[in-house]
């Protein structure tokens, strides 16, 4: 087991690195339009850390990070992010621990289904109160998808370090 | 194969629901932003004013590489036009004094629209594919409520203050598809309704709706506030039409205006915190 010390460090690092993630969302990510959409990086990060860190750690980390995305960001309600988002870390914890080993395939796999979520989520809540029109909201989501899974490949590295990094110190 | 969903899952995603829950019936009963938001607002916001900073310097520096030439032209453009400018200027005072005689002799009550005005800086641009928000560091602290137009340093709608923290509040953009404001085709008087969409916001552009059976409306006609039932001032530039599109059904038929704030290019807003109702 490890010491306490060290878990809160290497979760600092989590963090930093996170941090590094909200501000390339805000400064560079919200500046890109293509085909009038923009990436949209947050639903990424609990599940590509979920994806190495497993069962335990990922969901609790996304609870974390949910809590932050709702206080700092505009969902469609108070409480979007919280609820959201240690639902897509244990749903990738489980696949990353039974179906597909943590890789590029994997990270692939539970980032599309992230954003999926998180757009089928608005649509949903959408609907619920009565606006919007579905085939464009899922265009929308699709799009969404497409534009932001390539940010995956800055995001994975960088926590695939840490944890290795973490994992192999100790 | 582990069970896919543990005891310590399901305790996680229990605690989730909760605070969601929490966090949703915070927000609800408060007048101004919910506690967590407001406490988060407050402490981020000397983070975002030099998050800002940064990237306003990092901007004028790409323009100035990138657009010099375009800038020079403008630059001449504009002089062209402070020149035309000042001639209209000189002309509108003649008829002002003219106005106020002729009001004077006719006893007409003088058509007022003070506005009281906050300056804001524009902090984050919170522009995803779902919604269109501005962060300005302006908050109950300076007397912004919930519901005050913003506008641009020229007079143009930029959108209405839907959450006001301690010294930050959130701007719901006229692109943002809740967004629903009353309108008037200055050149009719006819009235209709200014809101955002889905399609269109990705254009940069919203909606005029509500046009009625004979819509009479064409490219170039400029949208304002209507001001009816004293929600917002009157007059308030929202843009101009650009088309006029026949609706899904092909019943009725909208128009699609072209905003006059240049909303992705925002510094500085005015916060109207308080106006005269004008009739």
């Amino acid at each position: 087991m490890l010491p306490k010390s060290y878990l809160v460090f290497k979760w600092l690092v989590y963090a930093s690195a996170t941090l590094l993630f909200f501000a390339l969302q805000s400064l560079v990510l919200n500046h890109i339009r293509v085909l009038g959409l923009t990436p949209f990086l947050y639903p990424l990060l609990p599940a590509i850390v979920a994806m190495y860190e497993g069962r335990r750690r990922g969901p609790v980390f996304a609870l974390a990070l949910g809590v932050v995305c709702d206080a700092m960001l505009h969902g469609p309600f108070q409480g979007f992010f919280t609820i959201l988002f240690p639902a897509v870390a244990l749903f990738a914890a489980v696949v990353g621990e039974n179906f597909l080993s943590p890789g590029f395939f994997c990270c692939l796999f539970v980032s599309a289904a992230a954003l999926l979520a998180t757009g089928g989520m608005r649509i949903l809540v959408q609907i619920l109160s009565g606006g919007g029109y579905l085939a464009l909201m899922a265009r929308i989501t699709v799009g969404e998808t497409l534009l932001t899974l390539p940010a995956m490949l800055v995001v994975m590295p960088l926590y695939r370090t840490i944890h290795r990094r973490c994992a192999s110190d100790y | 194969m582990k069970r896919p969903v543990n005891k310590f899952g399901i305790t996680v995603l229990a605690v989730a629901a909760a605070v969601a829950v929490l966090l949703s019936v915070m927000s609800y009963f408060s007048s101004t932003a919910a506690a967590l938001p407001n406490l988060t607002g407050i402490i981020a916001a000397p983070f975002r004013s030099v998050a800002a900073s940064l990237s306003d310097t990092v901007r004028q520096w790409t323009d100035y590489l990138t657009e010099f030439d375009a800038l020079q032209a403008e630059n001449e453009q504009l002089r062209l036009q402070i020149a035309q400018m000042e001639e209209t200027v000189r002309r509108a005072e003649a008829d002002r004094d003219e106005n106020v005689r002729l009001r004077e002799l006719t006893g007409l009550r003088q058509q007022r629209r003070d506005l009281q005005w906050e300056s804001a800086r524009v902090l984050v641009q919170d522009v995803s594919n779902w919604s269109s928000l501005l962060t300005i560091n302006k908050g109950t602290s300076h007397g912004v409520e919930k519901g005050d137009c913003v506008v641009t340093e020229a007079g143009y709608l930029v959108g209405v203050v839907t959450e006001a923290g301690y010294n930050w509040s959130t701007v719901r953009t006229i692109l943002d598809s809740e967004t629903s404001i009353g309108a008037l085709v200055f050149r009719t008087g006819g009235t209709a309704v200014a809101q955002g969409s889905f399609d269109l916001m990705g254009e940069g552009r919203l909606a005029l709706d509500y046009l009625g059976s004979e819509p009479d409306v064409v490219a170039g006609d400029l949208i304002v506030t209507s001001g009816l039932a004293g929600y917002y001032p009157s007059q308030l530039v929202i843009g101009y039409v650009q088309e006029v599109r026949a609706s899904d059904n092909g019943l009725a038929q909208y128009a699609v205006i072209a905003p006059q704030a240049e909303l992705s290019a925002l510094t500085q807003v005015f916060v109207v915190t308080d106006f005269d109702v004008v009739d």
